[in-house]
């Protein structure tokens, strides 16, 4: 018995060293523009998101060791795809900005850094305090802007475009979800004002959706399930009066546990502006989606709270 | 080695750990639901415009029948009788699952408005208050609430 433990230990130890020469080639591209904020938040970042989230990862010799470097190099190719604060003059500004939230989000969600990595890098994990520090930092970027010409213009424009625009043939995303334009049918879930964005939203849920939350059957919601999200820019005038300005977009998620696994069960789709063009460069486009639904897994990756109406 | 034992702890501790889905009741936002007597999703009425007061933190969304929608930010009270409005406003609170955004909070109010079909004028406003929805006998600053309502410009929803 003995000789047999021993046996297995060396050939496990073999095996081991042999494949620490088998290698992942991950290495530290080219910093195009590294990310700028103030020192206190740049360092958080640097700290807890920089391992994955940008060209400058700094591997210590127990990420290199095989079999777990090669789950920690695919941990920052995937990390890069998503954010990568060394690539930040790749995102035009809005995307920037909206980065930088979900980012906070992801962290407020506990969903960031991943627990594997922060139990290993003790130094990544994010204190209540630094969350408070990044939070106050994008807290100062919200600017309400009363009387907001480009925004009305914006509205005016689409408002004078609307009868053209309205002749719209369907539109299909590139993962063959259709425009549903029945939603404007359907009851609302509920509002919400994002300031994050300076848009504001009405989600509306058809059917089953609605008889869902009556029913409270709603984690996980029933197969059938539609969600439509329709945001406008936010129109503020001097007296804090916010009414809706230009059409942004309406998103869907509509639910089949089978049809859609391998986005949880959910299908997205989004089209923009009054035209409906459909959102994504490709269909791996909802890759996006559901990374960014990801901290709301123990509630089906839905992050509204339904109304009950 | 006190790395390496740590790092198999961490390891167990991260596969023994199992997540619950949340109990749908705390998902749903009671606070901000209407009474089931009152019947809102009954009535089929279709998203006129949605608003936000920011020096009152509340938000509102209008609803109205086809009728409404064809009257909606005109302050006309004459041309489409049968119009039917309401309106459901709350508190604003923020987001628990998003920073960055605010949701619906206690419900404050509900007014409806409804026109004559006959005189073409405006022949009823209501205001029903709180969580319940109670109808309010007095509705002081009536014809002003009444001016606000038809003067709501319609969102665009394509």
């Amino acid at each position: 018995m003995k000789k047999f433990i021993l046996l297995f230990v060396a050939v496990a130890l073999i095996i081991i060293i042999c494949i620490q020469f088998f290698r992942p080639n991950l290495k530290n591209p080219p910093v195009t523009q590294d990310f700028q904020a103030p020192e206190d938040v740049k360092a958080i970042l640097v700290r807890s998101c920089y391992d994955c989230h940008s060209n400058q990862t700094n591997l210590r010799w127990f990420d290199q060791v095989q079999p777990v470097f090669w789950q920690v190099a695919a941990h920052v190719r995937d990390g890069r795809k998503v954010l990568n604060f060394s690539n930040w003059d790749k995102l035009a500004p809005a995307d920037q900005k909206a980065k930088l939230w979900e980012a906070v989000n992801q962290i407020e969600q506990s969903a960031m850094p991943i627990k594997s990595y922060e139990m290993v890098h003790t130094s990544a994990k994010v204190s209540a305090q630094d969350l408070a520090v990044l939070k106050q930092y994008l807290n100062g970027m919200v600017h309400s802007m009363p009387n907001d010409t480009a925004k009305i213009n914006a509205r005016d424009q689409q408002l004078k475009a609307m009868p053209e625009a309205l002749k719209t043939k369907v539109t299909e995303s590139l993962n063959g979800i259709t425009y549903i334009p029945d939603y404007k049918n359907w009851q609302v879930i509920s509002t919400s004002d994002r300031f994050d964005n300076g848009t504001t939203r009405v989600i509306y849920g058809n059917d089953i959706a609605v008889k869902a939350v009556k029913e409270h059957h709603i984690n996980p919601w029933p197969n059938g399930t539609i969600f439509a999200k329709a945001a406008w820019d936010k129109l503020e005038d001097k007296d804090g009066n916010v009414t809706t300005g230009a059409f942004k977009q309406v998103e869907y998620m509509i639910k089949d546990a089978q049809k859609y696994k391998a986005t949880k069960g959910w299908g997205f789709a989004r089209f923009k502006t009054p035209k409906l063009v459909p959102y994504g460069k490709t269909a791996m486009f909802t890759t996006e989606c559901i990374n960014c639904h990801k901290p709301m897994k123990n509630n089906d990756f839905v992050f509204t709270f339904p109304i009950k109406n | 080695m006190k790395r390496l034992s740590f790092f198999i702890i961490s390891g167990l501790i991260v596969l023994s750990s199992c997540e619950h889905p949340t109990n749908p009741d705390q998902l749903i936002n009671n606070k901000a639901s209407l009474p089931a007597s009152f019947k809102l999703s009954d009535l089929h009425q279709k998203v006129i415009t949605s608003f936000i007061n920011n020096r009152d933190s509340t938000m509102s969304i209008l609803y109205g029948n086809k009728q409404a929608g064809i009257i909606a930010g005109k302050d006309v009270r004459s041309g489409v009788p049968g119009a039917s409005f309401t309106l459901v406003t709350w508190h604003q609170q923020n987001d628990p699952h998003w920073f960055g955004a605010r949701i619906p909070g206690e419900l404050i109010y509900v007014e409806t408005l409804h026109t004559d079909t006959a005189e073409d004028k405006i022949i009823d406003y209501q205001k029903y208050s709180g969580k319940n929805l109670v109808k309010l006998a007095d509705t002081a600053g009536r014809s002003s609430r009444i001016h606000f309502i038809l003067s709501q410009n319609p969102s665009i929803i394509p």
